[in-house]
């Protein structure tokens, strides 16, 4: 029997709307770039480009994790709270004299527990994960506090800060390690969502948890492992963070909640979970921090931007959602 | 009923019609199902007008339609000699039609009163008091034998049964001329029953219409003066008073019999009671009212499930894939090769034990729309698939074509999203993804519905390759003929138990039917 024929209902092969939610961030992302570079007269060299790539990169690690919670099929409101309570652990931590890798380990330790939590407890209560991760942002908010009490202002060791420094070179390579270490991560990423079981899991459970459990999935686990990689990655990126701060500073985190989820979205990752990746979340990152730059570049202050960056959200979720989705057929 | 409930919707000196409702050619289609086709139904002033059809023949579609929640393809309804165009709810409402369905639709955090008045909207832009409604509403609920019922309690607080007889009395508290009852009797006990058979007549001899809707042959029988007979979306027969039978109702229910070469080449296909047993089901009761009972299935054998929607085959089915647990009673999985047995406790168990089960609602419990036909294909056996944790996308590649071919798939390529294929391809991606952790006993949950015709046949002969490969196959179908013309042998299910085992001899359409009606002897 000749099986693989053409399909019965095939949609059109260009869908004009198709093809802008599937690369519309890539071309946004060099539109807006190309625009940075004639709007913003001495934009255009090495050490500027460098420093948005430092802007994006910290932004993007964290926003790595948000989209692995997102694809999942939940939210992960602890992003901001988390990046808090390691660049703090860090800088009070260090200055208390322990060395690096143990207060790496503990806060890594500390934020794969968190985000176990997170995912179990979103997941077995039914709660919404908003609920839950907003409850747990609070709690570690508060822990981060207490920390930091005892020992205003604290230390950064020199390499952190070094490694967010725009002159700075990684092993010989001309670029700060902020940079190489988002490159790296994403890169790995991308490779594990085609080629790692756990994350066609992941995405099964996110496009249609009901029919993923029945396919054997165990719903808790992949919830469990995505919300522990969405709180290590913000760990990873409080500690980057803190060498851009240069010590302890509770409100770090502040403006990440919003941008992590703006960088997924405008990356194109479904809010519904299913769908996306974390390479669109890359230039999702780069772009919102390009667009930043830009805005201050030619001089609209912060208010005015937070309004842009608002409109930006809701015009990008509405073009995406407007997706051509071939129904499925009773 | 002489308060304002009842006042008719007729104006003085205009013409009563007798003919309440009239629908004429309905064609109503839902994707490339068609639930309804040409269907004619009439509705006389101070009738009863049974309708009766199996499962998914269109009754539920009919009622949606002159309910105003479906809007037909085709096809006109006249209310009392005028044509109307039912477009919503209120439309229907408007003009005195209510419907009571058959799921128990209230809201539970409101009290009953609340429940009663709802969707009437009136209650205080019109002024009626608060003592007014409960006035009525304690006289609706009289009627149906909760006349002290607690109105200000909270719904959630009532048992199914009281629950459904809110649902009923919200229907009554409405001015009606045409009340739509939606199996409204299932969820009720016999008293129940019986109160509300009274207001039914009640209302019939004031001049007004019901359309009962009811799988008991004895209801029926009790109250109908006429009944019109659906089957697959057509109107099979309407039988007046005069000639309605139980036996004739059941021989219009039941598709024509099919030919007899058919029968015959059903008969030669290899006998498989003499198998050895794969799955064993001993003590089984799906609820504490249910009669146990022992079951046996063998390698090779199509064991067919039958019965009315939520007559417990459906969750039998459940509890042989661990999906859901027994009340009592066990359920045993036998490797025929090292005859080890293994008790099912839970999916993952099952399926360790070589037992599979395909769910029923493709769309809800079966595809990931945006992924790939290859994705779909292989999740549950991915684990084959990965070396050192990651996938061999190259071997994937290939089994999903192999597996894409054996299901005779219709689809440019397994790497085509699954929401391009049509609904039958679909099926087959869901089907073939248990295939592909080759299983001993598949439990399919109407695997058949909503399908096309090819598409059927290229899922009956995968079907039939498996079973000549020895592999066992738990069958539920909502369409008998199905059932009658694949099985070896048929259980059908009645009241949470099992009412008949039906073996191949005495397998034909009448037969499960009459079954599944709770006619026949007992098993």
């Amino acid at each position: 029997m000749a099986t693989l024929t053409q399909p019965t209902t095939a949609g059109p092969r260009w869908d004009l709307r198709r093809l802008g939610s599937q690369y519309g961030v890539y071309v946004f992302a060099v539109l807006v770039f190309l625009a940075t570079c004639i709007f913003m007269p001495g934009f255009l060299s090495v050490a500027s480009i460098k420093s948005l790539l430092v802007l994006a990169s910290i932004l993007g690690i964290a926003s790595i994790g948000q989209t692995l919670a997102i694809i999942v099929g939940g939210l992960d409101l602890s992003v901001a709270s988390m990046i808090g309570l390691s660049s703090v652990s860090l800088a009070v931590l260090s200055a208390r004299g322990w060395s690096f890798a143990t207060t790496f380990l503990l806060i890594l330790a500390v934020a794969v527990v968190v985000g176990v939590l997170n995912g179990l407890l979103a997941h077995r209560l039914q709660a919404p994960a908003l609920v839950v991760t907003l409850a747990s942002g609070s709690i570690l908010t508060g822990v981060t506090m207490m920390l930091n009490k005892g020992s205003a202002g604290g230390t950064i060791p020199e390499w952190i800060t070094e490694s967010v420094s725009v002159n700075a070179t990684t092993l010989g390579i001309p670029m700060p390690l902020v940079v190489l270490v988002w490159v790296a991560l994403t890169g790995v990423l991308v490779l594990l969502q085609r080629r790692s079981p756990s994350f066609r899991r992941i995405y099964a459970s996110g496009m249609n948890p009901t029919a993923a459990r029945l396919a054997l999935v165990r719903l808790p686990v992949v919830w469990a492992s995505a919300f522990a990689a969405s709180a290590a990655a913000a760990a990873i990126a409080g500690i980057f963070l803190g060498g851009f701060s240069g010590g302890a500073n509770i409100d770090v985190g502040q403006p990440y909640l919003f941008l992590t989820i703006a960088a997924v979205v405008v990356g194109g990752t479904s809010l519904l979970g299913g769908r996306g990746g974390v390479g669109r979340t890359l230039a999702g990152a780069f772009l919102i921090s390009n667009l930043t730059t830009l805005l201050l570049g030619v001089g609209v202050g912060t208010n005015v931007q937070q309004i842009l960056l608002g409109t930006l959200i809701v015009a990008l979720v509405y073009l995406y959602g407007r997706e051509a989705h071939v129904r499925t057929r009773i | 009923m002489s308060d304002a409930l009842s006042r008719t919707r007729s104006r003085p000196g205009e013409t009563r019609h007798t003919t309440l409702l009239e629908v004429s050619d309905l064609n109503v289609s839902y994707g490339q199902t068609r639930a309804l086709v040409d269907a004619s139904i009439v509705v006389r002033r101070g009738e009863v007008h049974a309708l009766i059809g199996e499962n998914g023949c269109g009754k539920s579609t009919l009622v949606k339609t002159i309910s105003g929640i479906v809007r037909p393809g085709s096809g006109t309804l006249t209310w009392q000699g005028e044509a109307a165009s039912l477009r919503r709810p209120r439309d229907a409402q408007r003009r005195g039609i209510v419907t009571v369905f058959q799921e128990t639709l209230v809201a539970d955090e409101l009290s009953v009163l609340d429940n009663l008045c709802l969707g009437q909207g009136g209650t205080f832009r019109r002024g009626q008091g608060r003592a007014e409604a409960e006035r009525a509403a304690t006289k609706q609920m009289s009627r149906l034998g909760l006349g002290d019922l607690d109105l200000s309690q909270p719904m959630w607080r009532l048992p199914l049964s009281r629950r459904h007889l809110v649902a009923i009395g919200r229907a009554l508290m409405r001015p009606w001329d045409l009340l739509l009852l939606d199996e409204a009797t299932s969820a009720l006990d016999i008293e129940d029953r019986e109160r509300l058979f009274t207001v039914i007549r009640e209302g019939a001899a004031e001049g007004r219409g019901i359309l009962y809707i009811s799988h008991r042959l004895d209801e029926i029988e009790t109250l109908a003066d006429t009944v019109t007979v659906l089957r697959s979306g057509r109107i099979a027969g309407v039988l007046d008073r005069s000639v309605m039978s139980r036996s004739e109702i059941v021989r219009l229910m039941s598709p024509p019999s099919r030919a007899v070469r058919e029968r015959v080449d059903r008969a030669a296909s290899a006998a498989p009671s003499a198998g050895t047993p794969v799955l064993r089901v001993e003590g089984a009761r799906l609820d504490a009212a249910g009669r146990a009972f022992d079951l046996e299935i063998a390698a090779g054998e199509i064991l067919g499930l039958a019965g009315l929607e939520g007559h417990g085959h459906a969750r039998f089915l459940r509890c042989l894939a661990g999906w859901d647990s027994l009340h009592a009673g066990t359920v045993t999985a036998i490797d025929p090769d090292s005859g080890t047995s293994t008790p099912i406790r839970n999916a993952t168990n099952a399926n360790k034990a070589q037992v599979a089960y395909v769910p029923g609602d493709r769309k809800r419990e079966g595809i990931f729309a945006a992924s790939s036909v290859e994705d779909n294909l292989t999740l549950p056996a991915l684990r084959r698939f990965s070396r050192m944790g990651l996938l061999d996308l190259g071997r994937m590649r290939t089994a999903a074509s192999e597996l894409s071919e054996r299901m005779r798939l219709v689809a440019a390529s397994p790497q085509v999203a699954i929401e391009t294929l049509s609904g039958g391809n679909q099926q087959k991606v869901v089907l073939g993804r248990w295939i592909a952790t080759s299983p001993r006993v598949l439990l399919l949950d109407d695997p058949m519905r909503g399908v096309d015709v090819n598409s059927k046949a290229d899922i009956m002969s995968v079907l039939s390759e498996l079973v000549a490969e020895g592999v066992s196959l738990v069958l539920l179908s909502t369409e008998v003929e199905e059932l009658v013309d694949v099985c070896h042998r048929v259980a059908v299910f009645r009241e949470q138990s099992l009412h008949q085992l039906l073996p191949r001899e005495a397998l034909d359409e009448e037969t499960v039917v009459a079954a599944m009606l709770g006619e026949g002897a007992e098993r």
